[in-house]
């Protein structure tokens, strides 16, 4: 990861610029949340095409929307609940296709430096897959935004919907039967 | 060093193994058999991190290049207002740091911003933009959304 978030705020100032039309803002800030934004959408779409074509419809509907962002939540969660809808619309698309989701292996990992230690680390990836996938919906995103996308729940809580409390009991919920998937 | 008890160790666990190491975490871990295993199991939740898919970040640039330009209520003259507003700011190190090395100028004249946003064109798409779109995602309809994509 290259650029921390401090936690994740860009500065007023490339907003602005950004929301006046100013390419190189709109650009800085779609290189900062691409991976973000990407992860949710994989997470709530479980194919790569999916979540990439989630991915572009997310920057192109929060540039348009950006003149109307008012900074009552940060601006990373504001932009992941544009991300969940764009997945949501996303879904809708491919609903009748009746794919099964969130169990395809990310074709994108890998280190082909070192085959050895790439099997191994595709079978981990599979095994975690799989565990989060019979998680309930709700604790699977949860965990998914805390443990690897460092939301707090309260970011959580706005991101989805929900209160910070309801955030904090799925994720426990889905720790625990995470921690009994993968002993 | 603060000596912190499971429950705020499980809190800060994921921060603690992403980038920002605790000492006090790590130091509970050491002795603590349940907390560790809860640290085992998070690590490998994290080193499941889907990646990027190469070639998406030039997908995305171009896709957003290509939509329509910004919203036809602000006017023009608004519009130039806050280029110029923004330039100002910026003309200092903002996008010196946020930009890479190779990116646009950073230290484009006033006016040049302005130019650019003013010949954006105005016209917008309904279904892009609708206001369902971005409405809010309630849990209901997060709920429904899930299981519809798994059923
Ligand atoms: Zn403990």
């Amino acid at each position: 990861m290259t650029e921390a978030p401090d936690p994740g705020e860009p500065e007023r100032a490339l907003l602005a610029a950004a929301r006046a039309g100013d390419r190189a803002a709109q650009d800085a800030l779609v290189r900062r949340y691409l991976a973000d934004v990407y992860r949710v959408t994989f997470r709530l779409l479980g194919r790569r095409e999916r979540a990439e074509d989630a991915t572009q419809d997310t920057f192109v509907n929060a540039l348009q929307a950006l003149p109307r962002f008012r900074g009552e939540s940060s601006f990373r969660t504001w932009l992941l609940r544009i991300a969940a809808n764009a997945a949501r619309s996303q879904g809708r698309r491919w609903t009748r296709s009746r794919e099964t989701a969130l169990t395809e292996a990310d074709g994108e990992i890998g280190d082909p430096a070192d085959p050895g230690r790439e099997v191994e680390r595709r079978e981990q990836l599979a095994r975690v897959e799989r565990a989060l996938a019979l998680l309930p919906p709700k604790q699977r995103l949860t965990v998914a935004l805390r443990v690897q996308q460092g939301l707090s729940f309260r970011e959580i809580a706005v991101l989805a919907g929900g209160s910070e409390g309801a955030a904090r009991v799925n994720y426990h919920l889905g720790i625990r039967r995470l921690r009994e998937l993968l002993p | 060093m603060r000596t912190l008890t499971c429950e705020q160790v499980r809190e800060l666990l994921p921060e603690h193994l992403a980038e920002s190491p605790d000492s006090s975490v790590a130091q509970h871990l050491a002795t603590c058999f349940e907390c560790r295993a809860e640290a085992k199991l998070l690590a490998a939740v994290q080193g499941a991190v889907p990646r990027v898919p190469a070639g998406l970040e030039a997908k995305v640039l171009q896709r957003v290049r290509l939509r329509p330009g910004p919203r036809a209520w602000l006017g023009t003259r608004q519009l130039a207002l806050a280029a110029t507003l923004a330039a100002a700011v910026i003309g200092g190190s903002v996008l010196l740091r946020s930009l890479g090395p190779g990116q646009h100028r950073p230290t484009d004249p006033p006016s040049a911003p302005a130019t650019r946003a003013g010949a954006l064109p105005v016209l917008e798409d309904p279904a892009v933009y609708g206001g369902s779109v971005l409405s809010n995602l309630t849990d209901t309809e997060l709920e429904s959304l899930l299981t519809r994509m798994e059923s």
